[in-house]
């Protein structure tokens, strides 16, 4: 089985350069588009099968097709806030393949009848945010971009807003209350943006790494797109590699490949010595995978079965040094720390459970609160009004089913037992932020 | 077979059908099916649910997850079980979740007893807890403003407040800072919460975390009594509570009338209730002898009064006695003043407020309801001044039409606050030319669409020529009109017979000498009306001069005899309000000792001039409904707890003459003095809403670059044979030319705006 197919990162360098970018075939699939038919671009996008690549996979075409076609205006968001940890694909692709990501832009926004277009990037995210607005400038100069692009008469709006470090912003409502300028907390669904997005408008949101793989569905086609991959899980997809793994990095596989695929051919395995304890395999809010199933394909449905997400495509190997209660504590701080408040069950429960893991960890828990955090997250999971909540129960959840005896060593021993072996040990000192 | 219905669908609840309309929330058909499903941020008043709090988590068969009863809308078969084991688990989560940070205080917290956190956490919740964690602490209760407190402890984080804040009232001052457990409610840049609506927070608030100081440990819910009735400090007269506890007013809460205030109250009608007991109310009679004012008893001064009023009769002649009322007296008393004119004193002139209430009758036919807004495409809000001086909590109902579709259009000065609605726009007039801009812009573009949807609120003083051009424009666009009265029941006075002259009438028979006697019924002419000098003349000069009012003011220096009267948190009655509802208004506590009840002393001054009137309020009502058009069939139970409003006479359908208004715009500086929300003696006796007083003299952008000054330099202005000093406030809305100012005297009509010489003292 080939793993080598690449088509978003298919070179070596960049192609920050609008030159070199339309050297290798660049923006010719839009003005293809826009001598076409807007609902031309949907049905290729929508035989592709591509699905979402922010984290939820939801079929892009399908998604495009809620929007109400005769409501003006309507906007397409550009999701690049990518934070979820272990996750760094669409920093890669805008470093080094920007127009890729600006022609998918504007061929997309073009296909729904956007009146404008704003890509919503990571705050952290200041080199890439250069590389951007260069490359839009780039495009805007070529006529790309802006009013009556190529003379079609579709006028193109793209507006670069920079995120202020908030990691719930990538939630897509949220994302749109926070462009709005309101507090960046998510909404209530119904109604879906598709329907009453930013300023209330039919919005359609999606991922860097969706849209940008647009130019490439259109040029080869929908169904030669749809070829790639699995029955339901259709292209390729970028994974970010991390970990206890020998080359750490962003790897473009066809859907097909499996774990081992990725793990041991393109990273190299776990580093000398080190044995695998246990594997992310969709971002930290997926619940880990063991050892025993790296042979699980990385489509969709495959890491699905196997209990666990394909998330954002964030692979992280976990070896034999680390403490799954540091792990739960780090994991389990993070999605503590960037709750937004608004709901009750996350809010509240996040910072319980990390109170309880962090008495874990210190030794200074009593028997039966292992029991008392498993409940805990019981009661948060599916019970929140955004997925963050559940991001912080699953995978802390499944870290206690795999490797409870660990955490009750902890509490029988009242203390770590790999305090200085393990690779993430020291990390979890700060306190609890009380205000 | 019977037609399928489309616009209902039905559904299973707790194993119960109930077919309810489409779109409706799981929260709301339960309902209706008499489950209730347990809520803390659902509050349909401030707008579409958010599904912040999670309380309300049903089970619907289907569907893998618990959906929130209050923004799951409802289908067609869905099966609902909100009691049952997994429905329960999570809502018993979710309270386990609220309740672990919660500082459980309930026996020291002003909300005990009447919490739903407490009432909802014995029915759904857990019976222990398992937090043995040291709990999040804030400083607490801090104050967020004069009137609250906030205590972040006890804050469950619904955002209700906060919604209330930047979707109802548009004041956009509560805010949440930070994130995560580490939420809390806070105000803009810690500023004091400063807006009229600020106390409904304290009804919104689920729990005990925001309080109103004044009621803070007054009171426990089982040792208080609610006496349900009506606001008596403007004339939309909201629906109220007024607590009691140990026979004083302890609080002022809402009671939801939707056809009247949805259950929102402006500060001025829920923190003035402190005025009851303030110093500067009368406690006794006095009447004025050798050595000043000297009280006496009730029947001695009824006695005296009844003596001086018809040796002016004799004296003078039949109607040398005025009457000049405030407007704020219940119908009841109202038409017993009014019998004793007619019937007892020869009919000398009734003047009711400073405004004084010509063309009202004009528009009869066309007057909208308060609920027409709810459903207006346009509503054109005419006047000078910001909406919420006249009528404070209409705003709130305008900024809801607006976020439902309707549109704005303001015709004044500008710079008020609905000119910053989203959807308004603006037609300047020059104050005093108001109705001229009207009329012309309902014959132009601006106003085009006006239709029977559409409705006018009249934001301003009543004429005869504003009634003119209100009646031609409703008639000709089929749209309704809601003119603002001044005083809360002015216009219950006007049905009663209180009412029969304008004030410059009344003063030019003054001035012709027919008028010998005056009484004042709560009016303060002298220190508060259009013509104070005038007033002051005929007080001076009168023969008697008696005044009826709850407090000592301006006109009490020259009256001769002075009886103190209730307050309206302390009389039975009725009063009606801007739209003509009538409502009924009950005493929650009796009038201090001393006081007389104010039928009582109407009836037996009546007596003792030989009328026979009845002196309890139900007898009073009927003989009132018996006589006075206006209240025909009308009768005392039928008002009930909502009130009643009766038909309008439908007019005579013809075209109104056509107004003739001035053309021409008045040049040089237009200076305009109104009264605003927070002044006049309730106010003055409740020091506590001092701080949301408006101070500084708004002149316009221009005007401000011509004399050289800046926002917080001092300017002069001249009016009225006074000046005035103070800072300006630079408007760019602001007409140019236009001064506008609260002052304690309405005026409208030229000065000076200078800027300031150096070193000058306040005004
Ligand atoms: C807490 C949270 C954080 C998220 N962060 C991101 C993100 O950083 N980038 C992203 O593309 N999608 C993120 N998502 C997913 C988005 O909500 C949304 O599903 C996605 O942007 C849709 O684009 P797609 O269909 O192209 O995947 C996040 C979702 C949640 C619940
Ligand atoms: S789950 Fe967390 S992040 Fe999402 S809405 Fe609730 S509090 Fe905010
Ligand atoms: S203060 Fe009260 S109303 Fe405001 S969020 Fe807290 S609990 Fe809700
Ligand atoms: S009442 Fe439904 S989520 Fe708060």
């Amino acid at each position: 089985m080939t793993t080598d197919l690449r088509i978003l990162l298919d070179f070596d360098g960049d192609r920050r350069d609008i030159g070199d970018y339309e050297r290798a075939g660049g923006y010719r699939q839009l003005t293809k588009a826009l001598a076409g038919a807007p609902e031309d671009v949907i049905a290729a996008v929508d035989g592709s099968g591509i699905r979402g690549r922010g984290g939820a996979g939801f079929p892009t075409g399908r998604k495009a097709s809620f929007l109400p076609k005769d409501r003006k205006p309507a906007y397409l968001c550009v999701n690049a806030d990518e934070s979820e940890p272990g996750t760094f694909k669409d920093r890669e692709i805008m470093l080094r393949n920007p127009h890729a990501l600006i022609e998918g832009v504007i061929t997309m926004s073009f296909g729904i009848g956007a009146t404008s277009a704003f890509i919503y990037i990571r705050g952290e995210y200041r080199a890439e945010f250069e590389v951007l607005m260069t490359a839009l400038q780039q495009a805007r100069e070529r006529g790309f971009v802006g009013a009556d692009v190529l003379g079609s008469g579709y006028d193109a709006t793209v507006v670069l807003h920079r995120g202020a470090g908030a990691y719930i912003c990538g939630e897509e409502t949220a994302l749109l209350s926070s462009l709005e300028g309101e507090r960046g907390q998510p909404r209530s669904k119904p109604p879906f943006p598709a329907v009453a997005g930013l300023y209330a408008a039919p919005t359609l949101v999606n991922n860097v790494e969706t849209l940008a793989s647009v130019p490439y569905i259109l040029e080869m086609g929908g169904a030669a797109y749809a070829e790639i991959g699995t029955e339901r899980s259709k292209g390729t997809r970028v994974f970010s590699l991390s970990g206890n793994v020998k080359r750490p990095g962003n790897y473009e596989l066809p859907l097909t490949a499996t774990l081992r695929e990725l793990i041991e051919g393109h990273g190299g395995g776990m580093p000398d010595g080190r044995t695998m304890k246990a594997i992310i395999p969709g971002g930290s809010s997926a619940p880990i995978l063991m050892p025993d199933q790296i042979d699980t394909h990385i489509d969709f449905e495959s890491i699905a079965a196997a209990g666990s997400m394909a998330g954002s495509g964030a692979i992280i190997v976990i070896d034999d040094r680390t403490c799954m209660v540091q792990l739960a504590l780090r994991v389990s701080e993070f999605y503590k720390h960037e709750s937004c408040g608004k709901c009750t069950p996350c809010r509240e429960g996040t910072r319980w459970g990390v109170d309880i893991i962090r008495r874990i960890e210190m030794g200074e828990a009593r028997q039966g609160e292992l029991d008392l955090l498993l409940n805990v997250c019981d009661r948060i999971l599916g019970n929140c009004l955004c997925p963050l909540g559940d991001a912080m129960a699953m995978p802390v959840a499944s870290y206690v089913t795999h490797f409870r005896d660990e955490f009750q060593r902890h509490i029988d021993e009242g203390g770590c037992p790999f305090t200085e072996h393990s690779p993430i040990s020291g990390l979890y000192h700060e306190p609890a932020a009380v205000s | 077979m019977a037609t399928v219905e489309t616009d209902t669908v039905t559904l299973s609840i707790n194993d119960r059908e109930v077919t309810v309309p489409k779109g409706m929330s799981l929260v709301e058909a339960a309902a209706e099916a008499g489950i209730e499903v347990p809520v803390f941020c659902y509050e349909p008043r401030l707008g579409a649910a958010v599904g912040a709090c999670r309380m309300c988590l049903v089970e619907i068969e289907g569907i893998p997850k618990l959906q929130t009863a209050c923004t799951t809308p409802v289908t067609d078969g869905m099966v609902v079980h909100s009691h049952s084991d997994r429905a329960r688990e999570g809502q018993d989560a979710v309270l386990e979740f609220l309740l672990i940070n919660h500082p459980l205080d309930c026996p020291i917290c002003d909300k005990g007893g009447e919490c739903p956190l407490q009432d909802l956490t014995f029915r759904y919740g857990p019976g222990s807890t398992r937090m043995t964690l040291p709990k999040r602490t804030h400083t607490k209760p801090v104050p967020i403003s004069p009137l609250i407190k906030l205590d972040r402890e006890r804050c469950i984080l619904c955002y209700r407040c906060t919604r209330f804040s930047e979707d109802v009232s548009g004041d956009l001052q509560l805010v949440t800072e930070h994130r995560g457990a580490n939420s809390i409610i806070t105000t803009f840049e810690g500023r004091p919460y400063d807006g009229e609506f600020s106390g409904n927070v304290t009804e919104l608030c689920p729990v005990g975390a925001l309080t109103s100081i004044s009621y803070r440990f007054r009171g426990r819910p089982w040792e208080i009594q609610n006496i349900p009735t009506v606001c008596g400090e403007c004339p939309i007269g909201c629906n109220t509570y007024a607590t009691i506890r140990e026979g004083q007013v302890a609080r002022v809460l809402s009671r939801n009338n939707p056809a009247v205030d949805d259950g929102w109250l402006c500060d001025r009608g829920r923190y003035t209730f402190p005025s009851l007991e303030s110093e500067q109310r009368i406690t006794t009679p006095l009447i004025r002898g050798g050595r000043g004012l000297e009280p006496v008893d009730g029947s001695t001064a009824l006695d005296h009064i009844a003596d001086r009023l018809r040796a002016a009769v004799e004296r003078f002649g039949p109607g040398s006695v005025a009457i000049i009322a405030s407007g704020d007296q219940t119908s009841e008393e109202a038409h017993l003043w009014a019998r004793i004119q007619e019937q007892a004193l020869g009919g000398g002139p009734i003047v009711c407020g400073p405004e004084g209430g010509a063309g009202w009758g004009e528009l009869a036919a066309h007057s909208a309801t308060i609920a027409d807004l709810d459903d207006a495409d346009l509503i054109v809000v005419a006047g000078a001044t910001d909406l919420v001086h006249r009528a404070p909590i209409l705003e709130l109902r305008i900024r809801r039409a607006v976020d439902r579709g309707a549109r704005v259009v303001t015709i004044g000065a500008g710079a008020t606050r609905l000119d910053t609605l989203h959807a308004a726009e603006h037609v300047s007039a020059a104050p005093g030319t108001t109705h001229a801009a009207l009329l012309a812009a309902s014959q132009g573009v601006a106003l085009k669409g006006l239709s029977d949807r559409s409705v006018i609120l009249w934001n301003g003083r009543m004429s005869a020529p504003v009634a003119t051009v209100l009646a031609h424009v409703a008639h000709a666009s089929g749209c309704r009109v809601l003119p603002t009265p001044l005083a809360a029941n002015e216009l219950g006075c006007q049905a009663a017979g209180l009412g029969t002259h304008t004030p410059a009438e009344a003063l030019e028979a003054v001035e012709q000498g027919r008028v010998k006697a005056v009484v004042l019924l709560g009016a303060d002419p002298v220190g508060g009306w259009p013509g104070g000098d005038r007033w002051r003349g005929l007080m001076e000069r009168a023969f008697f001069a008696l005044q009826v009012s709850p407090f000592q003011t301006g006109s009490s220096g020259w009256a001769t005899t002075i009886v103190p009267s209730p307050m309206p948190l302390e009389k039975e009655g009725t009063m009606t309000n801007i739209e003509g509802r009538v409502q009924r208004l009950r005493a929650a506590v009796p009038p201090p000792p001393g006081v007389l009840d104010g039928i009582v002393l109407a009836a037996e001054l009546g007596r003792r001039l030989g009328l026979d009137m009845p002196d309890q309020p139900p007898a009073v009502f009927a003989d009132m409904a018996g006589s006075r058009a206006a209240f025909a069939g009308l009768t005392w139970a039928g008002i009930g707890e909502r009130g009643v409003r009766p038909e309008p006479a439908s007019g005579s359908g013809q075209a109104p003459p056509a107004p003739h208004v001035a053309e021409g715009e008045p040049e040089g500086t237009i200076v305009v003095g109104y009264r605003q929300l927070m002044s006049g003696p309730t106010v003055e006796g409740a020091p506590a809403l001092h701080f949301q007083r408006r101070s500084g003299i708004e002149i316009s952008h221009d005007d401000a670059q011509q004399i050289g000054v800046a926002t917080g330099d001092r300017v002069e202005v001249s009016f009225a044979g006074a000046s005035l000093t103070g800072a300006a406030l630079v408007q760019r809305r602001l007409r140019r030319g236009v001064v506008r100012l609260a002052t304690a005297v309405p005026y409208v009509g030229p000065g000076e705006l200078r800027a300031a010489p150096e070193e000058t003292a306040d005004a």
